[in-house]
């Protein structure tokens, strides 16, 4: 037997419009449920340290990174010295991630003065809460530990933070602040973390999450990271925010987590340019967790 | 109009929401009800995505983006309900023959059964993205909306849906030319 399947005729004719029509009793049902449903608050996160003043972009930092997600008992090792020596620069990306346009900076600013291929240059710290082990900057401090795993829906309080490993930088007292966010989530139910495309639309479905939603990608396009030396396990970088602040993710396609670093300012953000901008003390991050650019038709494994 | 309504809503309006509901009760359970093939499970999910949709509502930042978003919280909601009751039964009420596409749109190809039987065992977000293109008539942007991914993974995600149907509905196919006749 030989039949041609014109499969998207017979879908059209299978799916067809016809006269739907629901039940009023599902609609009175789901009305009932709703009059005792409290609204979620639409909270922001508030991705600036609560003790930071009310910065101008001229005249502060505030660099936030976060980390989301291992699988259960995962560890980020750190320590690769040498992987992110003198900051990964611009490098061709693979489709469909071009890398995102970071705004140059218009004033003069001072020459990077931040080594990261410096061993010394870093900071080891290990969470308690996640099991992760990844490196701040030497002269940076923990702000605040977790002190449980994310849990969607869980509202921000007080602009606190127990859900994440926050770090910052020294000028924070001087009202500089560069932060560093660290915690853990699952991925979105049905989320494919193992590709490019799944990771940054895993990250979507998060937008309306309101402890994570300053992750958000929006419409800004990814730029395509590997995890790992020799196989390439789905990373993105992206600006996020109406700041256009870098932010990194992969994603754990065994148990279905997610990690993401996010940086709340944007790359131009003065007091940043020692480290060459937010961009690049983002990617020096990222390489102390063997994160890097994909060679060239490198795609995730 | 309606963004009024969304944006009273998102302040807590549940008059204003109730509208909305009514208005998109009917295409909401045509989505999930092709989704999901079973009618019990459309109404519950169709219930259940209303509920979100009304807690989460004050977070969507785009109040002209009510209905590709309320169709995201649906079609989550149907994988919820999918995953719940993995095991279909048979509740499944068949499309009508003389839909839309002409009287015997299917008959002439295949089996209107042999494409229920093929469509259920596509995966649920399969079936989504076939429901949102030829039910709903969404082009590749407007899936990506809704399903929050890039026109361009939206494209891919509906070949490859397509393709899986296909090859679905040609594996019915072959046992019945060998038996010259098909099982029901």
């Amino acid at each position: 037997m030989n039949r041609t399947i014109d499969v998207e005729r017979i879908l059209g004719a299978f799916l067809a419009p016809e006269a739907d029509r629901l039940p009023d009793r599902v609609i009175d049902a789901a009305l009932t449920d709703i009059a005792r449903t409290p609204q979620r608050r639409a909270l922001r996160v508030p991705w600036r340290l609560p003790f930071m003043p009310a910065l101008s972009r001229a005249t502060g930092i505030a660099a936030v990174v976060l980390v989301t997600a291992l699988g259960a008992g995962g560890i980020i090792y750190l320590n690769s010295p040498g992987s992110g020596s003198g900051g990964p620069g611009a490098q061709p990306t693979p489709t469909p991630t071009p890398a995102p346009t970071v705004a140059p900076t218009a004033a003069p600013t001072p020459q990077p003065t931040f080594d990261p291929s410096d061993p010394a240059a870093w900071t080891p710290y290990s969470s308690a809460v996640y099991g992760y082990t990844i490196a701040y900057p030497s002269d940076w401090s923990l702000h605040s530990a977790a002190t449980h795993k994310w849990q969607p829906g869980e509202p921000i309080v007080d602009d606190a933070w127990p859900w994440a490993d926050v770090f910052v930088n020294p000028e924070t007292v001087d009202g500089d602040s560069i932060g560093l966010w660290v915690l853990q989530v699952p991925a979105p139910a049905g989320a494919d973390v193992s590709s490019w495309d799944g990771l940054r639309a895993a990250l979507g479905e998060m937008c309306d999450e309101p402890t994570v939603d300053a992750a958000c990608p929006g419409n800004n396009p990814p730029t395509a990271l590997c995890l790992g030396g020799q196989d390439c396990q789905a990373a993105i970088m992206v600006l996020t925010g109406e700041e256009l602040a870098p932010m990194a993710a992969f994603g754990d396609p065994e148990t279905g987590v997610i990690t993401m670093f996010l940086i709340g300012r944007p790359d131009d953000f003065p007091a940043a340019a020692r480290y060459g901008g937010t961009v690049a003390l983002l990617k020096a991050i990222l390489a102390q967790v063997d994160i890097r650019e994909p060679q060239p038709g490198e795609t995730p494994r | 109009m309606d963004r009024d309504l969304v944006e009273q809503a998102q302040r807590g309006d549940r008059e204003a929401f109730a509208i909305l509901a009514r208005s998109r009760g009917n295409t909401l359970f045509g989505i999930a009800r092709r989704i999901l093939r079973d009618v019990d499970l459309a109404e519950d999910a169709v219930q259940q995505a209303l509920v979100i949709a009304w807690r989460e509502l004050p977070r969507l930042r785009d109040p002209d983006r009510f209905d590709a978003w309320l169709q995201r919280t649906l079609v989550h909601a149907c994988y919820a309900e999918a995953r719940r009751k993995r095991a279909w039964s048979a509740n499944v009420r068949v499309l009508p023959v003389d839909g839309p596409a002409g009287p015997d749109e299917l008959g002439w190809l295949v089996d209107r059964d042999e494409v229920e039987r093929g469509f259920r065992r596509l995966p649920s977000d399969q079936r989504a993205i076939l429901v949102l293109h030829h039910y709903l008539g969404l082009g590749l942007t407007e899936i990506g909306e809704v399903l929050d991914i890039p026109a361009g993974t939206a494209r891919s995600r509906l070949h490859y849906a397509h393709r899986a149907m296909r090859a679905l509905l040609e594996a019915d196919a072959r046992p019945t030319a060998v038996a010259g006749g098909r099982s029901s």
